[in-house]
């Protein structure tokens, strides 16, 4: 890991983003990779996430699992933060019955909150448990109207406002977007730049040069699920 | 009796329609139509309630259970809708005059039932309000959509189906056809839950053809009751009349055995991610899904057949059979596919009051309508004329 | 008092913080740094609260509500980083649960009736009481028992009011030993956040210090750059922590015997002549009677002590060795542990000492420092009269003590305390032995809690002033000491308070009003407060506002030829030997002492952070509880079996003295943790109505704490002596 040490691996990825924002959207192929030697179980990602995308109760779109490994006193503890996979093959687009998730043709995996009519298929079809439902909860309870979770998240750089369960997304199937609103306005992903153990790597792997594609062509990279012929577009470095 | 008809269709007659109209509101409508309409009272309050509250409100499903109890009604009642239309043409291609008498009655059940799984999946419906997506924005991949084509076709059949049963015009072409349809509709229904394939619960080939034969199986078990119940009231002989339908009956647990047997053997015998399920809830599966489900019913058959204890085994079978397809949908999700935080490991669902007043809803539904219809003339033709 | 910020903002044509961000912040950093102008979202940086590494955080603001947060890539303590906590900003200023309201209590402590009053109503009985406990006690009678960053206004209240009795749970009930053991030592201590060259460390050790649970961000960030870039680590922990589990050794030590381990690690350190002699030659003194001392504590010893194989121990001595002076031997933080604490860190001072890393790049860098005035031209404070000294027995307890003033307010010895004011410490929780405290409370005069939620601390208040929250207000400014820069923030209010909360500034003031006090309490707002002071300081006042930071650079972090390290002890050296510990009647050289181990049948009770929360302070907090809403109690999977628990049990616990927990708590059975410990995440287990959330989830550490010991060199309270049995069942 040496080759970044000494510059901060974010001003490198956002220079690598801004390359990337130059070339036409078709051009790019946006990817994750999460170091898990790095990661330090600290769910900074996870809250961060949350407080971006005002998701609401029971939705995270970027949990974080611990397993634990072996018996004591021979233990190891392994982190899986898992944001959406973006599967190239995914399996949740092709079971929704009116298109309203689709792969775009920079390879991210969508959800048009505009035509998504809740029927939660693409929730079950998903491997990753990726998705949710958001029935219309809100942390705040009656306070909700004064309160930031009516505000507008910016999701896919759109407005919308939870105001009730006739405003989307209330009704629809949520997911990680790879943060695509502040993407596509040169800014990371929030849960890259939250991560404190500097293990959340974001980037176009179309890009020979970008960090990511340095790192994601190294022998040492899985693919969670791999078996299952989805083909995520997040990388984890073991 | 002087009959209204439209196109030859016949319709209730006003005059009896009000007669019954006037008789239910006298109190003289019989226990069961009140039961079911305090039911169905209920039921649309809860369904207005979730679609005024929202489901944050009303509705017990989450991330880990996205399926819960109204889809499991819905998946119930088009099974059962499927299974009319089976049982109608089976009776009429192999029991023609046996039958008659209830062909009218079985596919308007047929219809009734439809329509209540419709309805009970228009509340589980994030946004039903877009359903007009399915027309501008159609995938095809999806089965889902395919469902959508189907049922929509499915519903025609049938509806023809019923409109030539009642202008006494039979068509074989309609009834193959709404044969055919139906076996469409729900292998794709099966398919919905079949090909997916990250739960192992459900994924399966097998799916398809389980949901086909269940549907026969259901579908035997309400027209029993009906045809049990008419046999009583119009007096006609049961060891003629209900034979038919204790051969479905028996074909049916037969079916359903073979096929829930296998899927269960198959699923223990399972080795990918998720398929401990199966072992999870392998006595619940054999004991309830196979035994209290499906043998026992076998064995009421066998001890006797009066009308009334045919229509109770008919109401047993509807009663297990609710519940085994509740264990079906919920079981895709008892393993959660990632586990974070507090996530049980096994996840365990309970149905709100709303979600179980959906199920009232829908059976309230068909009941009513069917008493109604009923009790204002409409099967009477159909049955007087073989008479 | 009123004044809208808004107003403010256009008036100077800094129309939005988030505009004016984009032309100061370097390009680089708006990446995550929201570009203004495409939506209307404004930016206001300011500071988290959550815990107190205080990172710094720029708010997202639309329609007057706090929509998003982010980090703020300019705070050293956060580099645009936020942990887990901290991202959580917006469940703490939308806590539906929030003081809203100042209360008194028209019941009795412990049984409170509320009733809500007017902020004049509510700070007029206090000024009215204050007064009578001078008149009567005299000012020194009235402490303040405090953490965080308002509480500099209430200290400044409370010595223009005439004392200077304040505490810090952050001393006595965390870090207070180990200051005390480095100061000792080295003459200073190790800093908050710490100096520790992680990020160039080529060897690591840790006792405890659970990074990644506990959730200092900036450090958690320079130790996985350090591991990242080569460094090699052990992680002495009875329980395989997150950390530990980067680790190359993890060293699962028999509890409460870490000192037998440094002790045998600085005896083959010496024996082998693995130490710095040149640095240990210019700076140490007393190298010989260290030797002496430690001739005892062999490897085989210390291995029946610690239950750590003695070639293990071998081995890691050898490698520190090998490393040094690039090597960082973490002082920890929350360090009253057992009660011989001081000299525990003190072992860990010795030992680095040894390894030269003080003032070495990978190991202890020297911190660059920074000031800001007070606020120009306020009067003297009252001349303090001499009264007795509380904290007498601890001859170094450098900071007050809250252990001395339970004390005194039990006993009235070595004189009556009659007051507390207790800002932002949630003591029924935080210090031990809860009877003690409600006895010591019982006594008061007067108890006024100032707090934003109704924790359980409030319960025994007389009046409660709800401050509004760290998003909604100005605050004391922040100076944070770094290596080569020093960081001065300041906390600037993102929406106007919420209910009738108010800010500190603002509560001291009218106070300081109704005492007779206003000539101490000059400025007009929280905004002049801060300018004046900046002013004063030479500060831009404006830059701040718009960056929330302004950095200073420093000096040299290591040692050079031309800079050479100062050492603030007596003797001016790095003191392995103690004069003055000698002189007080300790021993000079760090001695082992055996504590005691659990009984049969029960487990030593553990006690540690969660990563999601920070002790009971966001046990509220609706985005943090909708991830972990309650503790659980860990226990050896092997161990838990043998008892017939498995994952998900309900149990509770009962202490060595009969004291059985409230509540209940789920099992968790886990590889990661020793046979003879049970551990859990401290902070859960509120008791307290209002909480909503918090109330009676998962078991409090703290119900079971009813021993402690203290530490005699500087009265901190050691909490992990107490032993616990499983009871299942609620
Ligand atoms: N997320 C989060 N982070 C926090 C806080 C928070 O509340 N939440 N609080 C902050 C504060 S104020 C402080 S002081 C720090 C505290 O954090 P630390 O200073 O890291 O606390 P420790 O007590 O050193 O670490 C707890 C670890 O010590 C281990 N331990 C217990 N007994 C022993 C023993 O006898 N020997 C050894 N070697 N290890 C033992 C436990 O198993 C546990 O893993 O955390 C800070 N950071
Ligand atoms: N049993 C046990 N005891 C411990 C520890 C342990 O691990 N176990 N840890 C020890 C350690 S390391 C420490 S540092 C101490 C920490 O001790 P405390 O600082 O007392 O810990 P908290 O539980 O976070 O309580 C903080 C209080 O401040 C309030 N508060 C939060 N924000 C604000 C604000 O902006 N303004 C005001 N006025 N109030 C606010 C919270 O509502 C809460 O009541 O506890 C020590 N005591
Ligand atoms: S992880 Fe799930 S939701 Fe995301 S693209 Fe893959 S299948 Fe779809
Ligand atoms: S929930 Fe929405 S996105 Fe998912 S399959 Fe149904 S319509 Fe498509
Ligand atoms: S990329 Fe964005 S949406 Fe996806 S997990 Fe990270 S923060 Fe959440
Ligand atoms: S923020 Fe980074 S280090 Fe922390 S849990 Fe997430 S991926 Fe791991
Ligand atoms: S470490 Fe976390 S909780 Fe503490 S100040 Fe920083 S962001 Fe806030
Ligand atoms: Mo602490």
């Amino acid at each position: 890991m040496d080759q970044f040490d000494d510059k901060d691996i974010l001003e490198i990825m956002h220079a690598d983003l801004q390359r990337a924002l130059k070339k036409p959207r078709k051009e790019r192929r946006w990817a994750m990779a999460i170091d898990m030697k790095k990661c330090i179980g600290c769910h900074a990602c996870t809250t961060g996430c949350m407080s971006e995308n005002l998701t609401p109760p029971e939705i995270h779109y970027r949990p974080v699992k611990e397993e634990e490994i072996g018996e004591y006193p021979n233990t190891g503890l392994k982190f899986l933060p898992r944001p959406c996979m973006q599967c190239d093959a995914p399996t949740c687009t092709p079971v929704c019955p009116v298109t309203a998730t689709y792969k775009r043709d920079d390879g991210l995996v969508v959800i048009d909150y505009k035509k998504c009519i809740g029927c939660r298929y693409c929730i079950v079809a998903c491997p990753y448990g990726a998705r949710s439902a958001d029935v219309g909860h809100y942390f705040t309870g009656d306070m909700h109207d004064k309160t930031y979770e009516v505000e507008n998240s910016g999701e896919y750089g759109k407005t919308f406002k939870r105001k009730s369960h006739w405003h989307s997304p209330v009704g629809n199937a949520r997911k990680c977007h790879f943060c695509i609103h502040r993407v596509e306005k040169g800014e990371l992903t929030r849960c890259t730049t939250t991560c404190l153990g500097h293990a959340t790597f974001f980037g176009d792997i179309n890009d020979p040069q970008a960090l990511i594609t340095r790192l994601v062509s190294k022998p040492n990279v899985i693919k969670y699920k791999e078996d299952l012929g989805t083909r995520p577009m997040v990388f984890y470095i073991v | 009796m002087d009959l209204k008809t439209i196109n030859g269709v016949l319709i209730p007659d006003t005059a009896r329609l009000r007669a019954v109209t006037n008789d239910i509101i006298a109190g003289r409508g019989g226990m069961p139509l009140y039961v079911f309409l305090a039911g169905l009272v209920a039921g649309f309050y809860a369904i207005g309630a979730i679609f005024i509250q929202g489901h944050g409100h009303t509705i017990n499903t989450s991330n880990l259970v996205p399926w819960g109890l109204q889809i499991t009604t819905y998946i119930y009642f088009v099974l059962i809708s499927t299974g009319c239309t089976f049982v109608n043409f089976f009776g009429q291609v192999f029991y023609k005059d046996q039958y008659q008498p209830f062909a009218s009655r079985v596919i308007f059940l047929g219809i009734l039932t439809a329509a209540a799984a419709f309805f009970s999946l228009a509340t589980e419906m994030g946004r039903i309000d877009r359903m007009y997506n399915f027309l501008i924005s159609p995938n095809p991949s999806s089965p889902m959509f395919w469902m959508s084509v189907w049922y929509t076709c499915y519903f025609v059949a049938i509806v023809l189906e019923y409109i030539n049963i009642q202008r006494n015009r039979h068509s074989d072409k309609v009834m193959w056809g709404a044969f055919f349809v139906a076996v469409i509709t729900h292998s794709t229904l099966g398919s919905l839950l079949g090909a997916v394939s990250s739960r192992a619960y459900y994924y399966s080939a097998l799916l398809p053809i389980y949901f086909l034969f269940i549907a026969f199986l259901t579908g035997c078990a309400l027209t029993t009751i009906v045809a049990a119940l008419t046999v009583r009231q119009q007096c006609l002989d049961p060891d003629v009349y209900l034979a038919p339908f204790v051969k479905f009956l028996q074909i049916g647990l037969g079916l359903a055995l073979l096929t829930g047997f296998w899927r269960t053997m198959i699923g223990l015998a399972g080795h990918v991610d998720g398929s401990e399920v199966y072992r999870l809830t392998a006595l619940n599966s054999i004991i309830f899904g196979l035994g209290v489900a499906v043998v026992v019913p076998f064995i009421l058959l066998r001890l006797g057949n009066s009308p009334l204890w045919l229509a109770f085994i008919g109401l047993y079978i509807m009663l297990t059979q609710l519940k085994t397809r509740s264990d079906l949908v919920i079981g895709g999700f008892k393993i959660p596919v990632f586990r974070a935080y507090d996530m049980p490991e096994v996840v365990h669902y309970t149905p709100s009051v709303y979600e179980i007043l959906v199920v009232v809803a829908s059976v309230s539904l068909v009941a009513v309508l069917y008493l109604v219809c009923e009790k204002s003339g409409l099967f009477d033709v159909a049955g007087r004329e073989v008479h | 008092m009123k004044f809208s910020r808004r107003t403010f903002l256009k008036a100077t044509g800094a129309a939005t913080a988030g505009v004016a961000a984009a032309v100061s912040m370097p390009d680089r950093f708006l990446s995550w740094a929201e570009e203004a102008g495409q939506k209307e979202l404004t930016q206001i940086p300011t500071f988290c609260e959550l815990c107190f590494w205080n990172c710094g955080l720029i708010a997202k603001v639309e329609n007057r509500k706090v929509v998003k947060i982010d980090g703020n890539p300019l705070s050293l303590r956060g580099r645009g980083r936020l942990c887990g906590r901290g991202n959580a900003a917006l469940g703490a200023l939308y806590d539906p649960d929030r003081l809203k309201y100042p209360m008194i209590n028209t019941g009795t402590r412990g049984a409170p009736v509320w009733k809500r009053a007017t902020w004049d109503e509510a700070l007029g009985l206090i000024a009215q009481k204050m007064n009578a406990i001078k008149e009567k006690y005299g000012p020194e009678s009235m402490a303040l028992i405090y953490h965080g960053t308002g509480a500099a206004f209430w200290k400044h209240l409370l010595h223009a009011y005439g004392s200077t009795l304040a505490a810090a749970p952050s001393f006595a009930q965390c870090r207070g030993p180990r200051d005390i053991g480095f100061v000792l030592t080295f003459g200073s201590d190790v800093g908050s956040p710490e100096y520790y060259d992680f990020s160039k460390s080529k060897y690591i050790v840790l006792f405890g210090s659970h990074l990644g649970e506990n959730a200092h961000n900036s450090q958690v960030q320079d130790i996985v750059k350090g591991f990242s870039n080569g460094a090699k680590m052990t992680v002495v922990d009875p329980r395989l922590s997150n950390i530990a589990s980067k680790a190359e050794r993890w060293l699962p030590i028999r509890p409460a015997t870490d000192l037998a381990l440094i002790l045998a690690w600085i005896r083959i350190i010496i024996e082998e002549g693995l130490y710095d002699r040149e640095y240990i030659a210019a700076y140490a003194t007393g190298l010989d009677e260290l030797r002496a001392a430690v001739q005892q504590y062999t490897p085989e010893w210390a291995e029946a002590e610690t239950s750590i194989s003695s070639d293990v121990i071998v081995k890691v001595a050898r490698e520190m060795g090998m490393h040094a002076p690039h090597v960082c031997i973490g002082a920890g933080r929350y360090s009253t542990w057992y009660g011989d604490d001081t000299q525990r860190s003190r072992a860990i001072a010795i030992l680095n000492a040894l390894l030269g890393t003080w003032g070495r790049e990978g190991g202890y860098f020297f911190a660059t420092g920074a000031k800001v005035p007070e606020y120009p031209g306020l009067p003297a404070y009252p001349e303090h009269v001499e009264v007795a000294k509380l904290d007498e027995n601890y001859p170094f307890a450098l900071l007050q003590t809250t252990t001395s003033i339970k004390q005194a307010s039990i006993t009235g010895q070595p004189r009556p305390v009659k007051a507390w004011f207790v800002y932002g410490a949630n003591l029924m929780k935080t210090m031990p032995d809860k009877q003690e405290t409600i006895k010591a409370i019982q006594n008061l005069d007067l108890m006024v809690t100032i707090d934003t939620m109704p924790m359980d601390i409030i319960n025994y208040s007389d009046v409660v002033l709800p401050e509004c929250t760290y998003m909604e207000r100005h605050d004391n400014i922040n100076v944070g000491k770094f290596k080569g820069e020093a960081e001065i923030a300041i906390r600037q209010p993102t929406v106007e308070p919420m209910w009738e909360s108010k800010p500190s500034w603002w509560i001291t003031k009218e106070l300081g009003g109704k005492l007779g006090l206003s000539a101490y309490f000059p400025w007009k707002d929280g905004d002049e407060y801060l300018a004046k002071r900046c002013e004063a300081g030479g500060l831009d006042y404006a830059q701040l506002k718009r960056d929330g930071v302004i950095i200073k650079k420093g000096g040299s972090p290591y040692i050079t030829a031309d800079s050479q390290p100062e050492f603030g002890t007596p003797s001016g050296k790095i003191e392995l030997y103690s004069k003055q510990l000698a002189e007080k009647g300790f021993d000079p050289v760090p001695k082992y002492t055996k504590h005691h181990q659990p009984p049969a049948g029960h487990f030593r009770l553990l006690f540690g952070r969660a990563p999601l929360h920070t002790f009971s302070r966001t046990t509220n907090n609706f985005m943090l509880t909708d991830l972990q809403k309650e503790n659980y109690l860990w226990i050896n999977t092997k161990k838990g079996k043998e008892l017939g628990l498995k994952s998900g049990d309900i149990v509770t616990l009962v202490n060595q003295d009969g004291v059985k927990a409230a509540g209940s708590i789920k099992v968790k059975l886990t590889q990661r943790l020793r046979d003879d410990a049970v551990y859990m995440n401290h902070g859960f287990g509120v008791h307290a109505k209002g909480m909503t959330r918090a109330d009676g989830q998962g078991i409090a550490d703290d119900d079971l704490i009813t021993k402690y010991v203290i530490d005699p060199f500087m009265g901190g309270t050691a909490m992990r002596g107490n032993f616990v049995k499983i009871v299942r069942g609620g």
